[in-house]
C-alpha cells in the first residue's frame, strides 16, 4: 500500500487532533475530582472507574436508565420519521415539476434561518395550547423536521440516474411504488447517513427539552446528566463526564453497526 | 391532454411534500408568524404592549447587535471554506486508503460530532486551562512562560480550533457518503485514460457531487452567521461580552433579560440577513438542484 | 406549694411556648391539591416527606433541572407555565418580583410572622413593597476557608482584620510565589458586593418604589482600594472561579484561603475530597473588630409564583419547608445546606453541630452560625442583576488583559455601566449617587 501511505500519515496526525478530546474523556472517568482537577493525562491512580460507574447508576433510585430509555426512544423514533419525510419531500422535488416548486424549496430554507433561541417564547405558547409541554410531543415533533435532510436528499435523489425512473416506470409501477420498491434502496447509504447524522443530534439535543420538559423522568440524557449534582447544586464533574462516557457509547456502538452499510452503490436498472 | 398529466403530477408532488409541510407549518412557520407578532411588542415579565416597529428601528441603532457580526464574518471567511476544503480531502482520503483502515478513520472523525457540547465544554475548558493545559509544556519550551493561554484576544483562533475539531469530520463524513453514490463507471473510465486518483478526484468526481459541496456551504454559513455554542463553552475560563455573536446576544436578551419580544426581532434580523448572504449560493443551488425535465 | 405552684407555672408556660411554635402554620382547610416546585438543591424530598405527615391533603412534587432560569424566563412571558414554587437566589428574586412572576401570601404569611420566623434583614430578599413572595432557605454568610497546613507552615493564625489579611497575603507572596494567598473572582457581581457588604455598605437598594443606585460611596471605594491595592501591586491575582484553573487550585494546595459565602463547606466536600482534614473555617476578617459585621454571597429563597393555582397551600410549604426544625433537620442532614436564616434554627443547632471529618474535627456549624448571626444588616439587590453581574465581569477581563490599569478605576466605570443598563430597559425610577 504504499501509494497510500503519505495520506495515511497525514491521517495520523489529524486523527490525533480528533481524538485527543475523546482520549481525555475516557481517562477522566477513572478519576474522582480531586484527580480530575491535576495536570496529568493519564487514567487515575487509584482508579475510580467504578465508583464512578456505582454513583451514576445509583444516583436518584436509577434515574439514569429512564434518561437512557427515553433518549433511545427520542431519537429513534426522530431520526427515521424526520428522515424518511425528508425522503419523501426530496423526492417531490427530483421527480414533479409543479406550482411554487422554486419557491417552496427556496422558503423552506429561509424560514429554517431563523434561530431557534428567538422563537422560543412562540413555541412555548403553541405547545401549551395544544397541551404538549411535558409531553414526548414537544421533542419528537419538532425532531421530525430534518430541512438539512430534505435538501440533502434532493441532492442524493439527483444522483440516481434517470434512466432507473425510467425503467420503473415503463414496468408500469406506480410513484408510491418507485418511491419504497426501486427509490429508497437507491439512496440507502444517503439515507443511512442521515439517520445516523439526525440520530447524534436528537440524542445530543439539551436546549428544548430543558424548556419543553418540566419533569426528570421524561429528560432525555444528554439533558439529565446536567443534573446531577451536589446536594446544594454544584455539578459534580467526575460523575457528569462518567455521565456523559455513557451517552456518547450508544453513538459509536450504532456508527459501528451502521458502517457496515457504506459501501458504493450499485443502480439497480443500470447493470 | 398534457396539462391534465402534469397536473395529476403536481398533486402527487404535493401528496409526497405533504408531510414534511404540514410539520415544518406548524413547529416552524406557525411559530415565526407569532413571532413576527410579538417582534411588534414591547415587553416586560409577562405585559406586552404595541410598538409598532419600534423593535426594529432599535436593533438597526443598537451598536451591540452589529457589533457581534464580528466573529461569524470571521468564520464565513476563514472557517467555512477551511473546512469545507479539509473535508473534501478527507474524503478522498476515505476512498484512497484500504478500506478497513478508512472505516477507522471516519470512526476517529466521527467521535468529536457525537460529545455533547456541554461535555466538549468541560473537556476544552480543561484543554485551554493555564495550569493543566497539556501544551503548557510547549508554550513554556517556546519562551511563553506565564502567558495566558486564554485571553480575549485569542478566543477566535481557539473557536477556529474547536469548531474545526467539531465539524470537519462530519462534513467529510457527508461528502463521503455522496462519493459512494457515483456511479463506478466514470472513475474507472477516467483511470484508463490515464489520471491519476487526485487528478479523477478534483476534475471528475468532485463536479458530480458539487449540489452537496454547495448545500454544505449553505448550512455551513447559517451554522457560522448563528455560531453560539463554542464561545458559550469558553465562558467558563475567559469573560466574554454578552454579545459576542448576534446569537449568544438574541440568547442573553431572550433568557437573561426576559427581553423576549426584541430577541424575536433580533432573530428574525439575522434570519434575513443569513438569507441575503446565502441567496447567491442558494441561486446557483436552486438552479442546479431543481433540474428541469 | 409555692413550688408546686413554680412547677404548674413552669409546665402551662412550656405548653404555651410549644402551642405558640405550631400556631406558627395555619391550618390548610382547602381541597386536597399536588404543588409542583422547582428547585436545584438535591434532597429536598426529605423534608417533603416530613410535610405531607403534617398536611396529607398537601403533596409536593419536586423537579430538579439544573439551573431552570432558561425556563422560568420563558414561562413568565408566556403568562403561564411555573410550577407553584420557585427557587430562586435572593439576588435574583427582585427581578422576578418586579416582572410579576410571584404572588404575594401575606395573607398567610404576614409581615408578623416572616420576622418572627427568619429575622427581618431577610424581608429584603423575600418582600417588596411589603408583598411578602417567599421564605429565605439558606444563608450566604460570608466565611474565610482556609488551608490550616499552609497557614503553619507561615506561622499565620486566621486573620481577624483586613490589614491583617493583608500583610499575611504579602509575606506568603514574599515567602512563595508559586502560592496564592487567596484570589479574587473574575466578575461575580455578588461576591463584590458582598464584601461592600461586610463591611457595613451596599452598592444598591430600593426604597418606596425607588431603585438607588450609588457605587462610588466610601465604604464602596474603601473596600475596592483595599483590593486595589493588593492587586494592582501582585499580591492578589484575579481568577476565573469555578474554571478548571480554580479547581486545580483547590486541589492541590495552591491557593491558600477562599473567601465565600458558607455553603462552600459542601462544595469543598465534594470538589476537592483529598484535601480531607486541611481546611478550617473562620469568621471573614474585620474593619473594625470591636464592631464585628457580615455580608452575604449567595444564599436562595422558595417564592410562591403568579401562575399557582394554589397559593394558599404553596405559602404554608414554603414557609413549614424553611422554617420547621423537623425540615431544618433534614436539610441539614442530607445536604450540609447552612439553613441558618430561619429564627427556629437554634432550635436544631445542637442537634446538627459537631465535629467535622472534612475540616480536620472543627465544629464548623458553629463558626458558620456565628458568621451568620454577624449578618443584621440588608437590602434589596437591583431587578437588572444580571446586567450588574456582565458588566463588572468585562470590567476584571478588561483588567487582566492589561486595558484597564488602575483597578480602583474599574468601580466608577461599573456604575457608569449599570445606571446605563437599567435606563435603557426602560426603568425611569432610578435615583443615582445616593441611597436611601
Amino acid at each position: 500500500m504504499r501509494r497510500s501511505s503519505s495520506a495515511t500519515i497525514a491521517m495520523v496526525v489529524a486523527s490525533l487532533y480528533f481524538i485527543f478530546p475523546f482520549y481525555w474523556l475516557v481517562t477522566s472517568i477513572t478519576k474522582n475530582t480531586s484527580q480530575l482537577f491535576q495536570k496529568s493525562i493519564a487514567p487515575g491512580i487509584p482508579n475510580h472507574f467504578f465508583t464512578n460507574v456505582r454513583l451514576v447508576l445509583g444516583y436518584e433510585n436509577g434515574v439514569f436508565y429512564h434518561w437512557l430509555k427515553n433518549s433511545f426512544f427520542y431519537a429513534t423514533t426522530g431520526a427515521l420519521v424526520g428522515v424518511f419525510v425528508a425522503a419523501l419531500a426530496g423526492f417531490a422535488f427530483r421527480k414533479y415539476e409543479f406550482f411554487g416548486k422554486k419557491l417552496i424549496f427556496v422558503l423552506i430554507l429561509g424560514f429554517a434561518m431563523v434561530p431557534g433561541y428567538a422563537t422560543t417564547l412562540p413555541l412555548f405558547v403553541i405547545f401549551k395550547n395544544f397541551r404538549f409541554i411535558d409531553t414526548p410531543w414537544a421533542i419528537l415533533l419538532p425532531s421530525f423536521i430534518n430541512v438539512f435532510g430534505v435538501y440533502l436528499m434532493v441532492t442524493y435523489w439527483n444522483q440516481v440516474p434517470q434512466e432507473v425512473f425510467d425503467a420503473a416506470e415503463i414496468d408500469g409501477a406506480s410513484d408510491f411504488l418507485v418511491f419504497f420498491r426501486i427509490g429508497l434502496p437507491n439512496i440507502a447509504t444517503g439515507f443511512i447517513t442521515l439517520v445516523l447524522l439526525a440520530f447524534v443530534s436528537i440524542w445530543n439535543n439539551f436546549f428544548l427539552p430543558l424548556v419543553m420538559l418540566n419533569s426528570r423522568a421524561k429528560m432525555p440524557l444528554v439533558l439529565g446528566i446536567t443534573t446531577i449534582t451536589d446536594p446544594q447544586g454544584f455539578p459534580v464533574y467526575n460523575l457528569t463526564l462518567t455521565a456523559s462516557f455513557f451517552t456518547i457509547l450508544p453513538l459509536l456502538i450504532i456508527f459501528v453497526v451502521f458502517q457496515r452499510f457504506f459501501r458504493p452503490q450499485l443502480y439497480a436498472g443500470l447493470h | 391532454m398534457i396539462r391534465k398529466r402534469r397536473s395529476r403530477l403536481a398533486l402527487r408532488a404535493y401528496l409526497f411534500l405533504a408531510p414534511f409541510l404540514a410539520l415544518f407549518s406548524f413547529i416552524v412557520i406557525y411559530p415565526i408568524v407569532l413571532g413576527v407578532r410579538l417582534s411588534l411588542y414591547g415587553q416586560r415579565g409577562a405585559r406586552m404592549w404595541y410598538v409598532g416597529f419600534l423593535n426594529y428601528r432599535n436593533i438597526f441603532t443598537d451598536a451591540r447587535f452589529w457589533e457581534a457580526f464580528k466573529i461569524p464574518l470571521f468564520l464565513l471567511l476563514v472557517q467555512v471554506p477551511l473546512m469545507i476544503f479539509l473535508a473534501i480531502l478527507i474524503a478522498f482520503v476515505y476512498e484512497r486508503v484500504p478500506r478497513k483502515e478508512a472505516a477507522i478513520y471516519r470512526f476517529i472523525h466521527y467521535l468529536p460530532y457525537t460529545i455533547p457540547a456541554i461535555v466538549a465544554g468541560i473537556v476544552w475548558s480543561y484543554i485551554f486551562s493555564d495550569s493543566m493545559s497539556p501544551f503548557r509544556p510547549l508554550l513554556d519550551a517556546l519562551g511563553m512562560m506565564g502567558v495566558r493561554i486564554l485571553n480575549r484576544e485569542h478566543v477566535p483562533l481557539v473557536l477556529l480550533v474547536i469548531i474545526l475539531w467539531e465539524f470537519t469530520g462530519y462534513t467529510a463524513f457527508v461528502v463521503f457518503s455522496s462519493l459512494l453514490a457515483i456511479p463506478r463507471e466514470y472513475a474507472e473510465q477516467a483511470q484508463i485514460d490515464g489520471a491519476t486518483f487526485w487528478q479523477t478526484a478534483f476534475f471528475i468526481k468532485l463536479p458530480l457531487i458539487r449540489g452537496v459541496i454547495v448545500m454544505l456551504f449553505i448550512f455551513n454559513i447559517i451554522g457560522a452567521l448563528q455560531v453560539f455554542n463554542e464561545p458559550w463553552m469558553l465562558q467558563t475560563l475567559v469573560v466574554l461580552p454578552p454579545n459576542y455573536t448576534p446569537a449568544m446576544y438574541i440568547y442573553n436578551s431572550a433568557f437573561a433579560y426576559g427581553r423576549f419580544t426584541y430577541a424575536i426581532a433580533m432573530g428574525l434580523v439575522l434570519a434575513s440577513i443569513t438569507f441575503l448572504i446565502s441567496l447567491y449560493v442558494l441561486r446557483t443551488a436552486s438552479r442546479q438542484l431543481l433540474v428541469q425535465r | 406549694m409555692k413550688k408546686v405552684v413554680l412547677g404548674l407555672l413552669v409546665v402551662f408556660l412550656l405548653a404555651s411556648v410549644a402551642l405558640a411554635a405550631d400556631d406558627m402554620y395555619p391550618e390548610y382547610k382547602g381541597e386536597p391539591v399536588t404543588l409542583t416546585m422547582w428547585a436545584w438543591t438535591s434532597n429536598e424530598d426529605y423534608s417533603i416527606r416530613e410535610f405531607e405527615k403534617v398536611y396529607p391533603n398537601i403533596k409536593v412534587q419536586w423537579e430538579n433541572f439544573g439551573v431552570h432560569y432558561e425556563k422560568a424566563q420563558t414561562a413568565i412571558a408566556a403568562g403561564e407555565g411555573l410550577p407553584d414554587v420557585l427557587m430562586i437566589e435572593y439576588t435574583y428574586a427582585p427581578e422576578f418580583m418586579d416582572l410579576g412572576a410571584f404572588v404575594p401570601i401575606n395573607k398567610w404569611l404576614p409581615r408578623e410572622k416572616f420576622v418572627a420566623l427568619f429575622g427581618e434583614p431577610a424581608l429584603n430578599w423575600c418582600a417588596l413593597d411589603d408583598n411578602i413572595y417567599g421564605t429565605p432557605q439558606d444563608s450566604g454568610a460570608i466565611s474565610l476557608f482556609y488551608r490550616k497546613d499552609i497557614f503553619d507552615k507561615h506561622g499565620f493564625a486566621a486573620p481577624q482584620t483586613w490589614a491583617e489579611f493583608a500583610e499575611q497575603a504579602r509575606k506568603l507572596r514574599q515567602a512563595d510565589p508559586n502560592l496564592n494567598y487567596a484570589t479574587v473572582p473574575l466578575g461575580w457581581a455578588l461576591w463584590w458586593a458582598g464584601l461592600v457588604w461586610e463591611a457595613g455598605g451596599k452598592l444598591f437598594d430600593y426604597k418606596d418604589g425607588k431603585w438607588y443606585i450609588d457605587f462610588t460611596n466610601p465604604v464602596a471605594e474603601k473596600v475596592f482600594s483595599f483590593w486595589g491595592e493588593l492587586i494592582d501591586e501582585g499580591t492578589i491575582k484575579i481568577e476565573q472561579w469555578w474554571s478548571p484553573d480554580w479547581y486545580n487550585s483547590l486541589n492541590v494546595g495552591k491557593t491558600a484561603a477562599v473567601i465565600i459565602g458558607c455553603w462552600f463547606a459542601e462544595w469543598l466536600r465534594y470538589n476537592a475530597p483529598e484535601s480531607e482534614g486541611l481546611w478550617r473555617v473562620a469568621i471573614p476578617p474585620q474593619w473594625d473588630p470591636a464592631n464585628p459585621h457580615n455580608g452575604m454571597i449567595g444564599g436562595s429563597g422558595f417564592y410562591v409564583t403568579a401562575h399557582s393555582k394554589n397559593p394558599e397551600a404553596a405559602a404554608i410549604f414554603v414557609m413549614w419547608l424553611n422554617s420547621h426544625p423537623e425540615s431544618l433537620k433534614c436539610l441539614h442532614k442530607y445536604s450540609n445546606l447552612p439553613v441558618m436564616v430561619s429564627t427556629r434554627y437554634e432550635e436544631v443547632l445542637d442537634e446538627v453541630a459537631g465535629p467535622d471529618q472534612f475540616f480536620g474535627g472543627q465544629n464548623i456549624v458553629e463558626t458558620l452560625w456565628e458568621a451568620h448571626k454577624l449578618v443584621d444588616t440588608s437590602y434589596v439587590a437591583l431587578p437588572i442583576l444580571t446586567n450588574v453581574d456582565q458588566a463588572l465581569g468585562l470590567l476584571l477581563q478588561d483588567y487582566v488583559d492589561g486595558k484597564i490599569k488602575k483597578f480602583a478605576d474599574i468601580l466608577p466605570m461599573w456604575e457608569e455601566a449599570v445606571v446605563k443598563a437599567i435606563k435603557e430597559l426602560g426603568y425611569d425610577n432610578v435615583v443615582v449617587g445616593e441611597l436611601p
